[in-house]
């Protein structure tokens, strides 16, 4: 059973370090949030798996609406002024798999941007709440 | 044999599926359906999505104190709603004290198991995904599980398995935990034979993504205790399992696999490798 007890001391790890920070101020604010949203923007672009939904897309506009729904979601001083997700991805009939490859995307580009990974999943964790609202829209 | 396993999957007809999150699909477990090592969970292996295909071969080695059990398995996943696995156990027999006068006795059994995907989602919505599996175990050594003195040959486990995964879990670390009952009539996975009287009993996991490519956890398997001859105990491990791409999966653990055969504290190590084309 000591085994046991150390392992769960292992996994346990790092609890400790949990800050009161919003996730907002760990994301880095503002300055945080626009480097993240550009290095996620990049890896969209350049996903043949998935870039074929994005031949349309403004990109100035997406992400201008992007850094305000990460600093929405993060609890940050920002009112998101996009559509919906409901009404965005109408019509698109994106498939589990393509939001999964999404969410594959954001995780490079969160990681390019060096965010650290607990507050990554964080994040990943509130868009993931957007599911329902996104695929097979 | 090995080889020639991993070979026939890597030229298999189907593509590997790709559209689950990397570790999702879980890992090939001991008796061939996808799950952690010990524990079948409510996941479809491998890391196909709707309408995707996936093949994988698994071999797995479990190295106790005084026995040895070999496990190679191969898993057809569909859509992830659809499991079929086939798995041979082979159990190395030379610690127990009346064999000593045949060496290298192996007692082997085949598995042939069906998994269902009820509802649910691990990753996505309110609830947890939930699938029912089915495993047909026929032992290839009648005539010794039955000296042993089991009841039967063969037996079917049922189990009812429920699994979820919070991105942000312990420590903001992707958590995943299992809870699976099954009604089972098995000893020792029926390495052992089988009983008449069925019993029902609680496996769980719970694993931990330390990173993106690699998790740690524990298991927990209640097993049946109904073979006269030797009793038989509940199945723990650690674990450590390294997703290094959706192809290849390895694993190694710490097992206290309790009394075997009437042989007791068999504590020891378990590997296993799964690869998909």
């Amino acid at each position: 059973m000591k085994a046991f007890r150390v392992w769960m001391a292992i996994i346990g790890l790092g609890v400790a370090g949990t800050s009161n920070a919003t996730l907002y101020q760990e994301l880095g604010a503002r300055e945080g949030i626009e480097r993240a949203v550009d290095a996620i923007l990049v890896e969209l672009k350049t996903d043949k798996r998935i870039n074929g939904l994005f031949t349309e897309t403004d990109f100035p506009y997406l992400r201008e609406r992007l850094i305000e729904q990460f600093c929405f979601v993060a609890d940050g001083p920002c009112e998101y002024t996009g559509l919906s997700m409901e009404d965005a991805h109408s019509g698109m009939a994106i498939t589990g798999r393509e939001f999964n490859w999404f969410v594959e995307d954001m995780e490079i580009g969160l990681k390019k941007a060096k965010i650290p990974l607990g507050t990554q999943n964080a994040l990943l964790a509130r868009f993931a709440k957007m599911h329902g609202e996104v695929v097979g829209k | 044999m090995i080889f020639a396993c991993l070979c026939i999957c890597s030229t298999a007809v189907f593509a590997g599926g790709e559209g689950k999150l990397l570790g999702t699909g879980g890992l090939s477990s001991i008796d061939g359906a996808a799950g952690g090592g010990l524990v079948p969970w409510a996941v479809i292996g491998g890391h196909g999505s709707e309408g995707e295909w996936d093949v994988s071969a698994s071999l797995s080695h479990v190295a106790s104190d005084d026995f040895d059990l070999r496990v190679a398995s191969v898993a057809v996943g569909w859509g992830d709603r659809m499991e079929l696995s086939a798995a041979r156990l082979s159990l190395g027999l030379d610690a127990l004290l009346f064999m000593r006068d045949r060496p290298e006795v192996r007692v082997e059994t085949d598995v042939i198991s069906a998994k269902l995907r009820l509802g649910g989602d691990l990753l996505y919505g309110d609830w947890p995904q939930v699938s029912v599996g089915m495993q047909w175990r026929n032992s290839r050594d009648r005539h010794l599980v039955t000296e042993l003195g089991a009841d039967d040959t063969s037996g079917v486990d049922l189990y009812l398995a429920a699994s979820r995964l919070w991105l942000d879990g312990i420590a903001g670390r992707r958590t995943l935990a299992n809870l699976t009952v099954r009604s089972s009539a098995s000893h020792q996975l029926g390495l052992l034979g089988f009983s008449n009287a069925r019993s029902i009993r609680a496996e769980g996991s719970l694993a931990v993504f330390v990173s993106r490519t690699i998790a740690i956890g524990a298991e927990y398997k209640s097993k049946p205790d109904a073979l006269a001859f030797a009793s038989e105990d509940e199945w723990k491990d650690l674990f450590i399992a390294w997703f290094p791409n959706k192809d290849w999966h390895f694993a190694v653990a710490y097992v206290d696999l309790g009394s075997i055969g009437g042989i007791d504290d068999q504590t020891g190590y378990y590997f296993s490798v799964q690869g998909s084309p």
